[in-house]
């Protein structure tokens, strides 16, 4: 298998008009990485298809941090993450042999956790529990507990400053704290946050851009307390 | 309105920062944003803000699951396959460990099958 991919990739690097009717069965497409990756994705998901519980895991192992990042930005609250975080791919189990591959494994992932997390939020928010109703009042400390161990390279004056970033994501509304999110930490592109937030991305655009701004509001205005 | 105007104002002018930031502006959108800036101050102000908390957002340190989260979802799976099929211990399905999609059919036509019995009893 590994042979057979070195060959069709260093077809693919001497003709750059490899032929494109092949069927995508088993061998790699031969273009850049990103095409490996998919072919890496699809053979996972026929694994997947057949209830192959080992390529389950693969796929918890591979997505696992980002979900979780994700899901306690979101929620604000390490437990309550990772027990979503379990529901979440609980669900993806559930469904993936239904996934017919219209967008990335990754972004359907995401999509999938995002959904989870609102239904939470509403949740959470109908009990009383969530925090960032009441995310003002509560004591600094408890919210960095929120944040990691200091960095060595980090001095005190930028640990505050990203203390109060922190401090700032957690009084967004969500809608703009999920597009901030999936753009600024995860990283992901315009066009998959419209895949994975179900709006056009002339929207999450604006959008995205709108939450930055509050954001940046929220910062000055809490170094200045 | 501002027909081809070739100058931003502000708020025209801030709504561009994002797409700055990601530097996903067409050169021309550039060039009139830059050129605002070049003579407005207030602006300048809000773009160093701006550019500034995203920096900081990009710099957070990403938070990691707990090495045991695939074991701990596998085990929420197979408590759930139990309850699903009202089996205590649910050995059976373990060992054959359909996927939904063959076991759902597979009850369906079950239920039908019964159903067609019962039917041509009466
Ligand atoms: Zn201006």
């Amino acid at each position: 298998m590994a042979e057979a991919f070195e060959e069709v990739a260093g077809a693919a690097c001497s003709s750059l008009s490899a032929p494109l009717d092949r069927k995508d069965s088993d061998a790699p497409p031969a273009s850049a990485p990103e095409s490996a990756e998919l072919w890496r994705e699809r053979q996972l998901l026929r694994r997947l298809r057949r209830g192959d519980e080992r390529a389950f895991v693969e796929l918890v192992r591979e997505h696992q941090d980002r979900v979780y990042d994700l899901l306690v930005r979101m929620l604000g609250d390490r437990e309550e993450a990772l027990d979503l975080s379990q529901e979440v791919f609980a669900s993806i189990h559930a469904s993936v042999a239904r996934f017919r591959g219209e967008s990335r494994l990754s972004t359907w992932i995401f999509r999938v956790a995002k959904n989870h997390c609102l239904n939470r939020l509403k949740y959470l928010q109908r009990r009383h529990r969530h925090r960032s109703t009441e995310i003002s009042n509560v004591p600094e400390g408890v919210l960095e507990a929120c944040a990691p161990s200091r960095r060595p390279d980090e001095n005190l004056a930028e640990r505050e400053l990203r203390a109060l970033v922190r401090r700032g994501i957690a009084l967004l509304d969500e809608e703009h704290r999920l597009l901030l999110v999936l753009r600024d930490i995860e990283g992901l592109s315009y066009h998959e946050i419209a895949d994975i937030t179900e709006q056009p991305e002339g929207t999450v655009k604006s959008r995205l851009h709108r939450a930055r701004a509050s954001l940046a509001r929220l910062v000055a205005q809490l170094e200045k307390e | 309105m501002n027909f081809a105007a070739p100058s931003l104002d502000h708020d025209r002018a801030q709504a561009l920062f994002g797409q700055l930031v990601d530097e996903q502006l067409a050169p021309a959108e550039e060039q009139a944003l830059r050129s605002h800036l070049d003579a407005c101050a207030d602006c300048q102000h809000e773009l160093e803000r701006y550019a500034r908390t995203v920096t900081l957002v990009r710099s957070l340190e990403r938070e990691r699951a707990p090495a045991e989260l695939a074991a701990q979802v596998m085990k929420r799976v197979r408590r759930r396959r139990r309850h699903l099929f009202g089996l205590q211990g649910g050995r059976f399905f373990e060992h054959v460990s359909m996927p939904a999609e063959v076991a759902v059919p597979v009850v369906l036509v079950a239920i039908a099958a019964a159903a067609l019995i019962v039917l041509l009893l009466q």
